[in-house]
This record gives C-alpha cells, structure tokens and sequence, in this order.
C-alpha cells in the first residue's frame, strides 16, 4: 500500500473534475485504480498502489496531471529543457556501495512554506516505499549558488569523510555521523559490511551528501524564497532513478520552475538527467481485443491511450504508443493494453458467461477429509480449527513428546511464539480445551488437517502429512469411548480389520494406550497423561486420538 | 432412572424451600419431569412453589486469562513510580483503557510535566480492586448476591471479560396439606405416572399419565458440528465444482522459486522479505530444476521471448531454492500450469483450490499469519477480461452477493488486473472481496501457455467475517477458540441460506 497525503485545498485548486468534489474524487480515482481513503477540509489521503506502482502518481502535481488526463481535462507532453553544461563525475569506488546517480537544475523556483514542506514530505514518501527505505532510491535538494561545478560522487573512508550533517553546525566523521546522527544510527545498515561510505562533493571539497543518510546541514538546508536548486538522486535501480527524476522535473516545471539538464559522467559513459524521452511500443487492435474483449477501432484506442497520458497515434488496425519515461509500470505491451481497458473504465465491460465448460471435481483429499468430518460430526464432536503454525516448545516439552529432527522451523515470525510448524494436530486441540473452561462439558472436539515434517526426498524439503485428531473431556469418559470412537471411524471408512495393540507413549496414561493400524489409518487412542493435562491447566479427564490418514497415491 | 410418582416425590420434599433442579438431581429424574409433576401439586395445595430470577456470571475465556492480572494491574506492577504516558504503554504493549481503570481504581494519578504527561504511582496500587476481588469471586461462586455486586459483573461484561447470564429458579417445599397427602398417599392407590414404560406399552396401566408443562426449561443439546469455516468452504467449493472446476492439490512448504521467480516476482521484490514471507531454517534448501530455471532467470533479466523488458538485472538461483511457507496457493497454480505445458493436463482447464497460506503477520482481531486462500484459474482460448469478469458474477450471485464492481489493481503477477469489490447490505458499503487478472505473458511463457490464462484468489476468513458477522478472528480459530460460540453457531447461516 503506497498512501499519500495532500492538502485538500490544493487538489481542489488544481483538479478539473466537476459535480460534488469528494464524490467525482472518489469515483475517478476508483475507475483509475486508486482510493481516496479520508478526506477532509485540511487533509485528503488516498491511496495510489493500486494505480499500478505508478512513481509519478507520490506528487500532488503528478496525481493531478494523472486525474485531469482521465476527465479528459489534460493532455500530456514534454515541455522542452535547457540542455546545461554542469558534469557529475562518478567515481568508481561507488560501483558496489551505492552506483547509481542522477542530477538536474531547477532555476527561479519560488518555494514558499507549504511547497517546502510538501518537498519534504515527497522526498520522504519515495525513500520510504519505492525507495525501500532508501535503500533502492533516495533523493536531496541543494542550494544551487553554493556550488562549483563539476561534481564528484565518490566512496571514501568514513574516516576521511568530515562535514556538518543537518541538524548539526559543527563537523563530525563518516563514523561520527553512523553512531550520533539519527539518520545515521536508522539507515547505517544500507552501508553495513562496506568499508567506505558514498558522498557527494564539489569542486572546492564542500561535501552535500551522505547519500542515503543524511545532507549538509549548509548546503543541503533549502529554506522558502524564490532560488535555484540543485536535484540529486541516487540508489541501486538504474531504471527507477530515471522514473524518479523524469517524474519530478515535470512537477518542477509546473510549480514554475526552469529545468536544466546535467550530465553524469560514468567514467566516460555520460548519461543525461531529466530524461524528457519515450519508449515506443505498437499494439494492434486485435490483440487488444483479446486481452480486454473489446473490438475498438485504433482510433478510439489513441483517445483512451490519451486519457491514460500515453500519446499515441493510429496506423490501420496499429495503434503506436510512446510510453513517457516515468511508467514505471510498463514493461510489456499487455500493461500499455490494460491502460485501454483502466480509461474505457471497468464498470463499462459487460461481463461474458463462458461457452464451454468443463468436469467439475473435488480432490480426494476433500471427499476424505469430507467423510472424517462427517463421521465425527455424527459421534457428537465438534469440529474446530487451529494453526499449522506451532511454538515448538508447546509442540514438544508441553506436549510430552521428544523432539524427533522432523520439524519445519521458520527463519523468523513476527506473531510471537510461533517458530515452527505441526507436526500433530493433538496440542492444538489441547490449547482449545484448556481455554474453555468455562464452558459445559463433556466438551468433545475433533479437527482434520495438514501437519508437516521435513522430508529429504521431496522436492520442497518437506511433505504434507493428513491427520485426525480428537479429544473428548468430561468426568466419567475413558478408554473405551476413544477405543468406540475409532472403531466407528473405521466402519466409516470401511476399514473393518483393525489391528488393536497395547502401547506406551508419554502422552497416555501407561497401560490406557493403544496403537491403531487399518488400511487407511493408523494412529494412537487412549487416556490422556495427568501430567499434560496439568502441563495445559486442564482440571478434567481427557481421552484423545490421533490418526495420521493415508494418502493414496 | 428411578420410577417417580406423586407419593414418593411428596416423600422427598421438606417443608423448607429447596431448589427443584437439586431435588431433580438428588432423585435421579430430569428437572423437566419434576416441574410438570410439582406444578401438577401446586394446584392441588400439597406444595409451594417461588420462582427466582437470578444473575449467573461466566468468565470468557480472555477474563480467564485475566485472573492471573488484568491488564491494570499489570500496569502498574510494571510501573516503578512514574513515566511518560506513551513510553510505558509502548513498553507494557497494555491498551489505553488499562490506564483509564487503573486511574479509575485510584492507583494512579496522571501528571502534566514539560508538555508531557506522567504516570504516577499511587501507595492505593497496593489494595485490590473491585474487579480483581469479584473476578475472582465468581470464578468460585458464579451467583451475583448484591446489586453492588451486579453493577460489578456489568462492568466486567463491558469489559468482555464475563458473560451474564440470566437464570430462572424454582424452589418447591411441602405445604402442610402435601404433608398430609404425603402419609395418605402411602395408604392409598391413587396414581399419577410421569415416566411412560415398556410395561406400560405392552400391558396398559390403571394409572393416569400426567401432563407436562411444555415451556418448563429443559439442559441444552450441543450436537457435533462443522466449523463456521468449513460450512464456508463447503459452500464455496460446491459452487466452483457446479461451475465445472476440479479441486487442485499442492504442497505447502514451497520453493521461492514457484512462489515468486515463476510469477515474474524480481528476487528483490519487498514481497520476499523476512518480514513479510516465512522463510525457513529447515528445511534450508529445496531443489529446483535448472531448465527451467534458466528460462525464468532470462526472463527476469531481459524478458526472454516474451517481448517484455524483464523486471531485475540480476537472478541467481540460490535466492530461487530457498524453501519457505506458501504466500499464496498460486504457487499451486504455476504447478499444474506446468501440467499443462508438459501435456500432461490439457486446456481447457479450470481448476481450484481452498487451502493454507501464510503470512509473517502479528496476529490481532483480523489477522492471523495463516488462512485458507480460495484460488482459481481457467486456461482455455477465447478468455478475456470480460469472461473474468462472468466467473465472479456466477460465482458471488450463487454466494448471495449480486452486487458488484470491478476495480482495476497493480499486481506483480497480472495484467489486467482487477479487485472484486461486493456491495455489503448491513454494513451498507463496498468491500472487497477478491482480487484477479490475467496472468502475464512473461509466466506463462516459459510452460509455453500462449493462450489468456485467468486467475484469482481470495480470503476465505475474510470472506467468513464479513457474511457470519466475526469481530474477532481469533474467537474461531486457534489456541483461543471460543466453543461456545462455535456450539452456538448455526449449521446453516441465513445468509447462505
């Protein structure tokens, strides 16, 4: 989810849209993709993911060109640019820290407070999601006139490195700045292992940036009035940085703002910044009516192409796209094809029945898992379902049960205490049991389902293993009801034969125990341990069994 | 059971009130017989009946959590003498309202200091709370004595931590005429018969078969039931098998590779992130079968065949065998897509599957880190994003959902790419309830599939909370199920009615 904030004010200002404000808003950016998510008189928040991953869709001034251009209210081009003569060599040092780099010049910008701030907020949201919290892309703002060209991006030592870090007047060391900055101490792991930090520097030394941590607290503090600036983005996706800067000097030429172009200078592969160009892509109009089932002429395709802010002309049954540089979703004609279909508007398509159809089944594992179910079910017990996902503790110690090397054990969990999988159903029948005591008993509950364990021989690692698994508490049940309960199980499942032995197992109760081994089960009944049951607070006897099913092949 | 009739009953009555439902249990009959019978000796004078309304309080299962410390205590037994308000909340992970009872009980006091405000301790956190001392007494003795008391117990249910329930009593003794009728009764035939006997069928009795009083309360019957999710499942997968789908199976423990790379998802996409996916210790390596791989890397890089740019400069196959739990059950749709590339399954296909995937997701009220995804694709000629569309009004029409609209989506794996948004009549408002799209080219071609494939998915717990009404995912599945919730539950909701 990408969500991103403006002020209502200057949407309503700058949106072509008309009727009732929030609801033309909220319908068109649904048909777009989006959702306005709150709105009121300050703040309108909506939330942009579903546009297709759209970086030029974070800025106010790039949601709007995109809203006006559905409404029909704006037509998209590339204004022309100052080609400029400033240079940012890069060093190699860079190539496996932080490689990539990306420049240009604003001139006679007026930013007054709200521009600044919502600069601000711009430059955090896209380190902060297309960014990946810097680490993918991260972009900075200077002071123009501070600077003497050409530029250098190099990695030095953090040793070597000494400027003011924002927030701070005095100097501090590459190292310095890591430990005592807040930035430093949130983002120094995008350099960890490395044993040299990246900066940006001019041709008298004054270092700008730390990029990806932190600015100068000099040259990278851009306060309100009307001024040049200088635009750098760096980060690790070459394709994204020249989205990210295509998309922002249009923004910039908007808010009224010269663009001059810079070249960066990759040890003499010199690459141009903002990249004001087009990839071209040619669709026909058959293969646009297979993907949408639409049969439109390539004329009307060029007019939902244009509310899309794709130019695009018509040649017989071809329709010839140019895919401005910032789409950072387009890699394939089927995304310039679903653009047809967003504009033509989904609630306009007529929903299609199919003509053919074909034998409709379930898996065996459903109709036997359906005849366990119905079976308990018919015994009185309750179904109930818990996670596959387990503590391996609860599963083992808790559990009576030694830990047998057979348990898939996740890397790391956010939902606490879960650090493994289930290898039985039993425990989490246990957990149910003791946390509702409350409650009239006997309480008799079942659950069928999947349990896994490693398996060298499979391809995955692991194997997927079908159990059973119930449990009946209450004063006066015992032995025999389980033994009752798998014998009607096997009826069910038309497995007469059952071979019935004595067993020992730390989860019953010695000499209460058997083993159970028919044609399509085999597993374990008895009088549960009182020792598990005091291991799980539970103050009723409980008998249980657990079956593992056979699969058949 | 033992045989019961007039004589015998007035035999075991005292002329002190006792409750029937004891005088039922000590003599063995059900307190229903023992109702029809001593309202049959009311009218005739012998007994005396009182009816009692009485409060019962249960605890649920979280107020049993709460015996041990309620969320305020713990608060404070976490507190040393006073701290900012956010920090220690922050630190305990206790909610707001812990704080509102603790300051409630008098234990602490809030402090306004350099724009910040405290908590202080008061030497009151150290006597028990009303809530604390009567949690606990009704965990013994589940009666409410006192209005005190009964205001109390509200309290408590507010807080969820109990039920109250509301319970009617009789109590029955002997008027001095039933004494009477009692020492006569001995002496005389007369009968009144509750209990109808075999005997009594084959040879007929003199005596008169009393008559019951109907509305008397009778103990509850929780029959063996399904569970609210499966009565979904169910539902769910006999509509896909009638619109002529076959269930599909696959594994759970699954390889990145057919989780993401195969979905054109680039190995450094967020999706594969510790944070998000459950990436495992063990097993540490699954295999993956290099032709095939070496079709999806090139894909990634340039785009292979596809006519696509690609989406990742670099793939390496290690980051491609690392096992982890399915995110989605699309990685099962790859496999038989592969099936269908082989030969082995031909199109047309549609096929689907309702089962387990996971997230790595702290669990609250509307998440867990595992849920039963509902999965579908049809591989067949002639689909489009119009035919997609025809599954999903099929399929919600025959879930009782006529009402919805389509919203196109970004996703990694489909394009076009749809939401299913249904119009919800209670909480009058769309909600989404699925998401789809046309798989993309780049996935398809290295199983050499040139035809639309369709695919979607959806929750089924989600899908489970908006129709049956669920607050709180947790009272349905796992460790914390409610039981009598579920026993409550209806085998057949009315909204899949």
């Amino acid at each position: 989810m990408v969500v991103v904030s403006f002020p209502t004010n200057q949407l309503k200002k700058k949106l072509k849209l008309s009727g009732d404000f929030q609801k033309t808003l909220s319908e068109t950016l649904f048909k777009i993709g989006m959702e306005l998510e709150s709105i009121n008189d300050d703040e309108t928040i909506i939330d942009i993911a579903g546009a297709g991953n759209r970086i030029d869709a974070v800025s106010l001034e790039g949601l709007v060109r995109i809203v006006n251009a559905y409404v029909g209210n704006y037509d998209f081009y590339f204004p022309k640019i100052t080609k400029g003569k400033n240079t940012i060599n890069v060093d190699k040092s860079v190539a496996d820290i932080r490689p990539y780099m990306g420049n240009f010049i604003v001139r006679d910008i007026n930013i007054d407070d709200e521009l600044l701030t919502r600069i601000i907020n711009y430059q955090e949201k896209i380190a902060s999601t297309f960014g990946r919290n810097r680490k993918v892309i991260g972009m900075g703002l200077f002071k123009l006139t501070e600077l003497k060209f050409p530029l250098q991006y190099i990695a030095l030592p953090a040793k070597q490195i000494k400027f003011a870090p924002l927030g701070f007047e005095q100097e501090m060391t590459g190292d310095e700045i890591l430990k005592k900055h807040d930035k430093g101490a949130k983002y120094g792991d995008l350099f960890a292992g490395k044993d040299k930090l990246p900066i940006l520097r001019d041709a008298n030394g004054k270092i700008l940036t730390m990029p990806g941590i932190t600015n100068s607290n000099d040259l990278g503090r851009v306060e309100p009035g009307k001024q040049d600036l200088f635009i750098e983005a760096t980060g690790s996706n070459p394709t994204m940085l020249i989205q990210l800067l295509t998309a922002c000097a249009l923004d910039f030429i908007e808010l009224g703002g010269k663009i001059e172009s810079c070249t960066v200078n990759y040890n003499g592969k010199k690459v141009e910044f903002p990249q004001f160009t087009f990839d071209k892509y040619v669709l026909s109009i058959s293969e646009i009516e297979s993907k949408l089932g639409l049969s439109l002429s390539s004329q009307q395709a060029v007019k939902l192409l244009k509310q899309m802010m794709l130019p695009a002309t018509a040649k017989g049954n071809s329709v010839l796209v140019d895919v401005p540089r910032f789409r950072s979703d387009v890699v394939h004609k089927v995304d310039v094809i679903e653009d047809v279909g967003r504009a033509y508007g989904f609630d306009n398509f007529s929903p299609l029945a199919p003509t053919q159809y074909n034998f409709g089944k379930k898996h065996g594992k459903t109709i036997l898992f359906d005849s366990i179910i119905s079976s308990f079910v018919g015994l009185g017990f309750q179904q109930v379902v818990s996670l596959i996902l387990t503590a391996k503790s609860e599963a083992t110690t808790k559990a009576n049960v030694a830990d047998n090397g057979k348990f898939v054990e996740l890397h790391s969990s956010r939902a606490l205490g879960l650090d493994s999988c289930r290898q039985s159903l039993l425990p989490g029948l246990l957990a149910i049991v003791a946390s509702n005591k409350g409650y009239s008993y006997p309480q008799k509950i079942f659950e069928v389902g999947e349990c896994l364990e490693l398996d060298k021989n499979n391809e995955t690692g692991a194997s997927t293993t079908w159990k059973t698994s119930g449990v009946i508490a209450g004063a006066n049940l015992g032995f025999a009801d389980a033994k009752a309960t798998i014998e009607a199980l096997g009826r069910c499942l038309d497995d007469y034969k059952l071979k019935i032995e004595p067993m020992e197992d730390k989860r019953f109760i010695t000499g209460r125990c058997a083993k159970v081994t028919g044609k399509t089960f085999s597993g374990l009944f008895g009088e549960l341990d009182l020792q598990l049951l005091r291991n799980h607070g539970i103050e009723m006897p409980c008998t249980a069994m657990e079956i593992e099913l056979k699969q058949k092949k | 059971m033992n045989k019961l009739d007039k004589s015998n009953l007035l035999d075991k009555l005292t002329q002190n009130f006792q409750r029937l439902d004891e005088v039922a249990e000590s003599i063995g009959v059900p307190a229903s017989t023992l109702a029809s019978m001593v309202s049959q000796l009311e009218e005739e004078k012998s007994v005396e009946l009182k009816r009692e309304e009485r409060t019962i309080v249960q605890l649920t299962p979280e107020g049993q959590n709460a015996l041990k410390e309620l969320p305020e205590r713990k608060l404070v037994s976490s507190l040393v003498n006073e701290e900012e308000v956010g920090k220690l909340l922050e630190r305990t992970g206790l909610q707001p309202v812990a704080l509102q009872w603790a300051k409630k009980n008098n234990w602490v006091m809030l402090l306004n200091a350099g724009g910040k405000t405290l908590v202080k301790k008061l030497p009151e956190a150290g006597t028990k709370s009303n809530h604390e001392i009567l949690l606990a007494k009704f965990y013994h003795d589940p009666i409410v004595k006192t209005t005190e008391e009964l205001r109390c117990a509200k309290e408590l249910r507010d807080r969820k931590l109990v039920k109250l329930l509301e319970q009617k009593v009789l109590f029955v003794k002997l008027t001095g005429t039933g004494k009477v009728s009692s020492a006569k009764a001995h002496r005389s035939n007369v009968e009144l018969i509750s209990q109808v006997t075999p005997q009594i069928v084959k040879f007929g009795t003199n005596a008169k078969l009393r008559e019951y009083d109907v509305q008397a309360e009778v103990a509850a019957v929780y029959p063996g039931k399904k569970h609210p999710l499966q009565i979904m499942a169910d539902r769910m997968r006999d509509v896909l098998v009638g619109m002529g789908f076959e269930e599909m199976d696959g594994p759970i423990v699954e390889s990145s590779f057919w989780n993401f790379d195969v979905l054109f998802m680039p190995q450094n996409h967020p999706n594969r992130d510790l944070m998000d996916t459950f990436f495992l210790k063990q097993p540490s390596q699954a295999k993956v079968e290099p032709k095939l791989a070496d079709i999806v890397k090139q894909v990634h890089i340039n785009g292979w065949k596809t006519g696509s740019k690609g989406c990742a400069s670099q793939w390496s196959i290690n980051e491609a065998a690392k096992p982890i739990l399915r995110t989605h059950t699309t990685s099962t749709t790859y496999r038989y897509l592969n099936k269908i590339g082989t030969g082995e399954i031909k199109s047309p296909a549609r096929f689907f599957s309702i089962a387990k995937v996971f997230r790595n997701e702290a669990i609250d009220r509307t998440h867990l880190p595992e849920f039963h995804q509902i999965e579908g694709f049809v591989a067949a000629d002639g689909q489009n994003l119009r035919t997609l569309m025809g599954v999903f009004t099929d399929f919600y029409k025959e879930l009782g959902i006529s009402k919805i609209r389509f919203k196109p989506v970004f996703n990694p794996y489909t394009e076009p790419s749809m939401e299913i948004f249904g119009y919800h009549e209670v909480l009058s408002k769309w909600v989404e309830i699925g998401n789809s799209g046309i798989f993309r080219p780049e996935t398809l071609a290295p199983f050499g599939i040139k035809q639309n494939v369709l695919g979607w998915g959806l929750a089924l717990e989600r899908a489970a909370m908006i129709l049956f009404g669920v607050d709180d995912i947790r009272k349905v599945v796992g460790a914390s199920t409610d039981l009598q919730w579920i026993r409550d539950f209806p085998e057949l909701p009315e909204v899949l009615r």
